[in-house]
Formats: C-alpha cells, sequence, structure tokens
C-alpha cells in the first residue's frame, strides 16, 4: 500500500477538497436574503396565489439572480434543481404554461406573448415574432386543443416596403384571424422614417389575406418640430380574447436651444377587432402625461398614478367614454412610479417597487376596495441597503 | 510450436512481407537470417501482436496470441524495453508486479552472471550492459518461448561471449528460441534451424543438422548458395 | 483491475515530478501574489492617510475597498493556472508519445503486458483525470488559505469579506466558475465534458500511432466529427434560432450522446490498441 502513496494522496486530496466544497455548498444556501410578502391590512387570502418574478442585484457585488416572491417566502434560481434551472424563472408564465400543456405545439415557436392567441377551442400562433424585409409571409398554425389537429399555413404579407415588422397582437375573431403588427419604413435621405400599425386579416378557410388595413401611421404627425413614436398597450398582458388593441402615440417636440428632444404629450388610440375599425379616446390633459401607468383589460384602460402621496386609479371605459377615478387610502407610502399592475379575476394586483422596499397591493375593480396591503420584506435588514429588486413578472395562479 | 502461416504486410503501397510460412519448435533455435530490411523485425512483431498484418496466421502452441500468452512468449527487441530513469532494481520490480511467470531467483542469479547491480539507473550503463539488462528481462520469465531480435548487433567483444553463453546454458534448454541476426558467424553453431529471408519471401527454411549430416555444409555455404544465386 | 491500478500508479510516478512542480509554482505563485497585492493596497491606504490626510471615508470612496476577487485577476493567479492547463494539455500527448519514441521503446514492454491492452489505455487516462481534479483540489485547499493570508493583512474595514463560493463565483472573467462550478451537478458535466474530450483526443492519437501518416488525417477527421456530433444539438439550436428542442431536452440529449461517444471512443481505441497499433 505504502508504495501507492502518491496515487492515494492525490485521490485524497480531491475527494476530500471537492466533496467537503460541495457538500458544504449543498447544506448551505446562497447569501441572497430572503424575501416574503407580509400583510399589512386586509385578507390574507388575496395573495394566496400571487408570486412575484423579481431579480435581486446587489450593489457590491454587481450580481444578480432571479428569485421568486410568495406569502411563504422566497426561492433563488440558483436554488432550484439543475433540470428546474434550465427553463429561467424569467420566462412568462402563460407561455411555460402552454409548453407544459401542449409541448409538442409549442416548439420552435419563441416566448413572444403577442404572437400567441388562445381561446377555449383554439392556439393559435403567427410568427415569426421580428419579419424583416426579405421574408414575405406569416407561418400560421393553429391547434384545435379538442381534436389535437394541427393545422398549419403560410400567408403572404401583402405590402412589401417595410424594413421590418413585430407581430403586436393575434386574435380570431370567428372564422378570421386579425394580426396586428408595427411596420418600420425607412424614409430615405431626406425624409423621416416611418411607423404603421396594420391589421392583417386572414381568413381561416382558404388561407388568405381579406385586408391590410393601416390602422396609424405617423407619416403625418411630422411637422418639423414635432413628431410621434407609436407605443403598444396591451401587447403583452395577455394571449386570451381581447376586444381593443390599444396603443399610445407620444407627442416629441425638438427642443432646438438645447439642441434635444421631449416627450411632450401622450395621446391613446384603441382599435376594436369586432368592427375593424378605430375608437378615439377622449382624455383630461391629466392623463396625457407620457410617465403614466397604463393597464388595458377588457374594454377599462387604468391610469395609475400618485397624487398626493397616495395612490390614484383612474378607469376610462372604452364603450361609453366614461372616466372614474378611485383613490386608495393605503398604509405604507407608495414609492411615485413603477408600479406594475395585472387584473386577474375582478382583482387588480399591483406591485409598487422603490429603492428601500415595495408594496404589494390588491383592489377589487368592482367595489373600488383595497382587499390586501402588503410589502416585500426581507429576513436581512440590510438587503433593500446592498442592492435592489428589479421587477420582471406578477403571477396569479 | 509457433506456426507462421502466410503472413502478409504492406507498408503503404509497398508490400514488405510476401506470405511468409516456416515454424519454430520449443526446445529448439530457429534464426532468421537475411540482410537488412528483409522484413526479420516486422516478424517477430507480428508473432508478438505489435503490428498489424494483410493476411496470414500465427499460432502459438495452436492458439492466436492472447493477453496470456506474454507469460507464455516474451520479446527482446534490440533496444531496451524499460524507461531511462529507472534502475536495474525498479525494472525488475515492474516485471514482478505485472509477470506471474517472473523468476525472482532467475533474475537474481542472471545479475550475478552479467556482473550488474540492482541500484544502477538504465540511463547509466554501457551499451553492453544495457543490452544485458535487456536480455535479463527476457530470460527471468518463465516462459516457452523466446523471441529475440539482434541480441549481438553493437556490442563489444566480451558481452557478446556473455552472452553467446546463455544460449548454451540451463537457462535457454527447453524453451523455443526464435532469434534474428544478419551475423550468423557468432552463433552458427548454436541454432537448430535456419529460415532464409529476402524481400519479404522466404527463400529457405532447413534443419543446420541434416543440412551438415546430409550435404556436409555450412550454415554460411547454404546461405551464400541461397543469395549469392 | 488490480494491473490497472498498478499501470495507474506507474502512470502517475512518470509525471510526478513535473506535476509537482506545478503545484508548487501555483501555490507560490498565488501566496506571493496575494502578499505582494495586499501589501501594495495597503500601502497607498497608508500614504493617502498618513500622507495626504484623507479619511478612511474618503480612501474608500476613491479606491474602494479591496476584495480578493480583484487578486484573483491578477497574474499571480492565473498564469500558474493557465500553465498548469497547458502542460496537462500538453501530458496528454506526451503520455504516450514518449512511449514510442524515446531512446527507450517502453511501448514494447507496455504492449508485451499480461494483461487487457484496454487497462493501458484507461491508466493513462485515469493519469490525467487525477492530475487535473488534483489541481482542482489544490485549489479548493488553497483559495481558504489565501483568503486567511488576505485577511491578516488588510485591516477589516478596508476589506470585503466573502464566503469561498462567492470568491469562486464571482471572479474575474469566470475562469474559477469554469474549474470549480457552482452546483456538483455542473462540476460533473464539465469534468465530463472534459474528459470525453480527452478519450477522442487519445483514440486520435491512437490512429495515428496505428496508421501513420495516414492516421493523423483519420485522427484529426475523427476528433472533428466526434466533437461535431456532440455540438450538433446545440450548434443546430444556435443556428437554426428558434428552439425546437426544449433545454431540458437538449440537456438530456447531450448526456446520451457524451455518453455514447466516450463509450464509442474507449470500443475504438481498445480495437485499435488490439488489432492496429505499431511500435
Amino acid at each position: 500500500m505504502l508504495r501507492y502513496w502518491k496515487l492515494i494522496g492525490i485521490f485524497t486530496i480531491i475527494i476530500l477538497s471537492v466533496g467537503t466544497y460541495y457538500v458544504q455548498a449543498g447544506l448551505a444556501s446562497n447569501n441572497y436574503p430572503d424575501f416574503s410578502i407580509q400583510k399589512i391590512s386586509g385578507d390574507d387570502k388575496a395573495v394566496e396565489d400571487l408570486t412575484l418574478i423579481t431579480r435581486y442585484v446587489s450593489n457590491n457585488h454587481s450580481y444578480g439572480d432571479y428569485l421568486k416572491i410568495t406569502r411563504e417566502g422566497s426561492v433563488y434560481q440558483s436554488e432550484l434543481s439543475y433540470m428546474d434551472r434550465l427553463t429561467g424563472l424569467y420566462i412568462d408564465s402563460e407561455i411555460k404554461r402552454l409548453q407544459k400543456d401542449y409541448r409538442n405545439f409549442m416548439r420552435g415557436k419563441g416566448e413572444s406573448i403577442p404572437t400567441f392567441f388562445e381561446n377555449e377551442e383554439w392556439l393559435v400562433h403567427v410568427g415569426p415574432f421580428g419579419i424583416d424585409y426579405h421574408e414575405t409571409s406569416f407561418e400560421v398554425e393553429m391547434l384545435d386543443k379538442n381534436t389535437k389537429d394541427v393545422t398549419s399555413f403560410q400567408v403572404n404579407i401583402p405590402d412589401k416596403n417595410y424594413q421590418y415588422m413585430n407581430i403586436q397582437d393575434v386574435q380570431m375573431i370567428q372564422d378570421e384571424l386579425s394580426i396586428v403588427t408595427r411596420n418600420f419604413y425607412s424614409g430615405g435621405p431626406s425624409q423621416s422614417d416611418t411607423e404603421e400599425f396594420h391589421v392583417y386579416r386572414v381568413d381561416i378557410g382558404n388561407q388568405k389575406i381579406i385586408s391590410d388595413d393601416v390602422i396609424y401611421s405617423n407619416e403625418g404627425d411630422y411637422t418639423g418640430s414635432e413628431w410621434t413614436h407609436l407605443g403598444e398597450v396591451n401587447s403583452y398582458s395577455s394571449i386570451g380574447q381581447e376586444d381593443y388593441f390599444v396603443f399610445r402615440l407620444d407627442y416629441v417636440e425638438q427642443d432646438d436651444r438645447a439642441d434635444s428632444s421631449m416627450h411632450t404629450r401622450t395621446e391613446y388610440i384603441a382599435y376594436e377587432y369586432a368592427a375593424n375599425e378605430l375608437v378615439e379616446i377622449d382624455l383630461p390633459d391629466k392623463l396625457k402625461g407620457i410617465e403614466n401607468i397604463v393597464h388595458v383589460n377588457g374594454s377599462t384602460i387604468y391610469f395609475i398614478e400618485t397624487k398626493e402621496e397616495e395612490l390614484q386609479i383612474t378607469a376610462y371605459h372604452i364603450e361609453n367614454q366614461e372616466l372614474n377615478t378611485i383613490d386608495i387610502q393605503t398604509t405604507e407610502e407608495v414609492y411615485d412610479m413603477n408600479y406594475f399592475p395585472i387584473v386577474k379575476n375582478g382583482n387588480m394586483y399591483i406591485t409598487n417597487f422603490g429603492d428601500e422596499g415595495a408594496n404589494v397591493l390588491v383592489i377589487d375593480t368592482e367595489t373600488e376596495e383595497l382587499l390586501y396591503e402588503g410589502k416585500v420584506e426581507s429576513t436581512d435588514q440590510q438587503s433593500f441597503k446592498d442592492g435592489y429588486l428589479d421587477f420582471n413578472q406578477i403571477i396569479v395562479e | 510450436m509457433i506456426e507462421v502461416k502466410d503472413l502478409a504486410k504492406n507498408f503503404g503501397r509497398k508490400k514488405v512481407l510476401k506470405g511468409i510460412s516456416f515454424t519454430a519448435e520449443k526446445g529448439e533455435i530457429t534464426c532468421l537470417m537475411g540482410i537488412n530490411g528483409a522484413g526479420k523485425t516486422t516478424i517477430m512483431n507480428a508473432i508478438m501482436n505489435l503490428t498489424s498484418f494483410k493476411s496470414g496466421e500465427i499460432l502459438i502452441d495452436g492458439e492466436k496470441l492472447n493477453k496470456h500468452s506474454y507469460e507464455k512468449i516474451t520479446f527482446i527487441p534490440d533496444a531496451i524495453t524499460m524507461l531511462p530513469q529507472m534502475t536495474i532494481g525498479e525494472a525488475l520490480q515492474f516485471m514482478k508486479d505485472f509477470y506471474t511467470s517472473w523468476n525472482e531467483i532467475r533474475a537474481k542469479e542472471l545479475l550475478e552472471f552479467f556482473r550488474l547491480k540492482e541500484n544502477e539507473k538504465i540511463s547509466s550503463l554501457s551499451k553492453g550492459n544495457t543490452a544485458k539488462v535487456n536480455l535479463l528481462l527476457g530470460l527471468a520469465l518463465d516462459v516457452d518461448y523466446l523471441l529475440m531480435d539482434e541480441p549481438f548487433s553493437g556490442i563489444d567483444i566480451f558481452s557478446r561471449e556473455q552472452i553467446a553463453n546463455v544460449f548454451t546454458s540451463h537457462l535457454v534448454e527447453d524453451r523455443g528460441v526464435i532469434i534474428t541476426t544478419h551475423e550468423i558467424n557468432d552463433i552458427e553453431h548454436l541454432i537448430d534451424k535456419a529460415v532464409l529471408l529476402d524481400d519479404g519471401m522466404v527463400l529457405r527454411e532447413f534443419s543446420t543438422e541434416e543440412v551438415r549430416e546430409n550435404e556436409g555444409k555450412s550454415v554460411v555455404d547454404v546461405m551464400r548458395e541461397v543469395y549469392q544465386r | 483491475m488490480k494491473n490497472y491500478l498498478k499501470l495507474v500508479d506507474f502512470e502517475l510516478k512518470r509525471f510526478i515530478n513535473i506535476y509537482f512542480v506545478l503545484i508548487g509554482l501555483t501555490i507560490i505563485s498565488q501566496i506571493t501574489g496575494v502578499i505582494l497585492k495586499s501589501r501594495d493596497y495597503l500601502e497607498r491606504a497608508n500614504v493617502a492617510i498618513y500622507e495626504n490626510s484623507l479619511s478612511l471615508e474618503q480612501f474608500i470612496s476613491q479606491n474602494g475597498k479591496l476584495s480578493i476577487h480583484q487578486l484573483l485577476q491578477t497574474g499571480w493567479f492565473m498564469i500558474p493556472i493557465a500553465l498548469s492547463a497547458a502542460a496537462l494539455i500538453f501530458y496528454c500527448f506526451l503520455i504516450w508519445y514518449r512511449d514510442w519514441f524515446g531512446k527507450n521503446t517502453f511501448i514494447y514492454r507496455l504492449l508485451m503486458l499480461p494483461t487487457a491492452r484496454l487497462n493501458v489505455f484507461l491508466a493513462k487516462a485515469t493519469a490525467i483525470f487525477l492530475m487535473v481534479l488534483g489541481l482542482v483540489g489544490i485549489q479548493l485547499i488553497l483559495l481558504p488559505i489565501e483568503n486567511t493570508i488576505f485577511k491578516s493583512i488588510i485591516p477589516v474595514d478596508l476589506r470585503m469579506d466573502m464566503p469561498l463560493n462567492e470568491i469562486i463565483n464571482g471572479a474575474g472573467y469566470g475562469y474559477l466558475q469554469i474549474l470549480i462550478p457552482n452546483s456538483f451537478v455542473q462540476f460533473l458535466i464539465n469534468y465530463g465534458i472534459g474528459f470525453m474530450m480527452v478519450f477522442i483526443l487519445f483514440t486520435s492519437i491512437l490512429f495515428e500511432r496505428s496508421f501513420r501518416i495516414k492516421g493523423i488525417i483519420f485522427g484529426i477527421v475523427y476528433y472533428f466529427v466526434a466533437v461535431t456530433v456532440f455540438l450538433f444539438p446545440i450548434m443546430a439550436e444556435i443556428y437554426w434560432g428558434f428552439g425546437y428542442l426544449y433545454p431540458s431536452e437538449i440537456f438530456v440529449l447531450e448526456i446520451i450522446l457524451g455518453l455514447l461517444i466516450t463509450v464509442f471512443s474507449i470500443w475504438l481505441s481498445n480495437y485499435l490498441i488490439n488489432q492496429k497499433v505499431t511500435v
């Protein structure tokens, strides 16, 4: 045995050092703080099914890791098993659900919410999400959820001049598909570039394009000193049936003195899928600020802002152009801006992140009552000094 | 018995062995003779499965060579098969570690016979002593067959004598030996069988005793006849 | 089995002197680096505070606290690791060729051992693996020692302390993360791939040793084919974009491919070393 001391020695060093390191690493959780949602007032039941996906980034090591936070506590991505870690925590929960339920259909279809549509009977994908000028068609794939049959076909894009386009939403209305895109046209040397929202309607029966309507072009908005940027509002909020596609026009003005440009106001326009026409949205000036947090649910547009250190939600109903304002009295002070709202099952869930922490609010949109108020708390007092939480998504199961 | 049947081998397009056949009996010394490049070493390597061949068959006591055969048959190439940084003692220990047929007593006996010391480093040995250690490593194995490649090449006269003495001693008795050489003089009187090779072919295979008794010729006579024709 | 272990031990001994030199070099260079760089920083702090009368806070806000990560990014640390890696990669070739070339053709002895020749092959591979992992082990032992030295030189106000796994994970350029990944599964994957590559290389070398000039071509072709087959699912994903396979499927596929290639490489090597290899 003594003759083999070199072999035994090297072997022992490997087993002891590597073994000790990984046993220790396995026993000790990582050094990042744990978080949980703690109640301040209201009913805990309201946040039973709530999960926040965030990223904790520590100031000093410039290192961050994704984590999910619930009422019970938090789990970092690095604490998941190797297999679970392969699918990032940050991937949208709707996409994850679809990949789980329709594994084969979802293959190779990417993770872009706007390219999917789902209702009781159908799961539709139109892709690719980004189309550049040498691609000339949409790839349509439709899964019949009951029979599991997949119909796939291509439709040619009639418009040929775009530089590139992105799919903003897909809807199915009876036997038609409506594909909303934002198209970019480069304007040549003396002209400005143009952006347009298009709706391509596709007849599912004969797999042909019925129409290509420009629902908005910002070509005419250019006055020499002022122009607009187009922005989508509700592309990413849902893959289900929607009545309206809401978009925004951000007006930008040239400031000659400072040789820069600035946003002046924002206007909103809704496109109604069923009627295939635009609906004007008439807002009071105070809601035309560009910094507003806007969320669309059904036919209601919610504007969320801080008013005299209190949270104020303004709901605009597209159908009847009515406005109503809900003032929410919170115990804790809210952080200005950084609101992330979603509406699910008649409740609005808002997370409100700031430098020193994060608030979680649940509001009943019917009764306009605050059902729950809580905050994200850490096991370690220093957590919000050493780093910050970078919000990613809210999941309500 | 070692049987070599129809052995053929190419190096690239060149045919180095063109169907070699001969046998070597246990208890006899068989000598492969031929000028350099006749394929002697290649045949040895092929017998020991140290090189591949195109066709033919080699049987040792009727069996193909396998890993156990190396306890039964060994090969002493013309260069020593141990690392230069090892001492003679370490080389012997290495052999003892791996071969069950290693004969410790005989190894010690040979050390004494060759006047070698265990603590000497192989790299510091003279050519003659290196050859002796090499020989020792093969001879101290209790094997049935012993293959030697040019055991006398480049060695001083006294070492040659010592090595030649080995062949007449009990160390070689009962074993089958295949030896290659291109200088027949040193061992002419020792060999039982000669296989004359040229250009990858066997020109003649004969028993030295028969040739001597029946034809009254020495090995050198036959060689002259065959090669100068 | 016993012969295999004897051969592993033997192969280790043949390189052990250079191996110990590599270890020694690593230890000396890294510890010297810690001491010099720490003193350097301390000297700057002393000059700033006592001569330029900066307050401690001002000095820290200008220079930052010293963390061991800054030391890990210096040549004192990386050069010995790079040197060791290069030496071991080089030795992957040498471990075979030294048996053929060199004054004494040891390959005769190795091939004539009364044991399966695959043992010779596996022993050489094992020796390489042990030496690689041995260096990793030494580095794992060395890091806490270096951290202790670092702490003993730099006062607590001027330094940033962290546990071992954070030292490794946060190290500059991520080189320590490749050598010592965060999770044990990743460790197995990294070294599994590494050892597979060693087996593929060994097979290529045996191709060359069996067929010489032609064998060089076979060897190179084999190497690239094997690596390409292994990387194919990942390259296909990157090339064709859209994630036809899910990450977990690619992971499982890669494990299967890796194992298949390794087993095939060993099987092919066994064939070559038994049937084709030439002294």
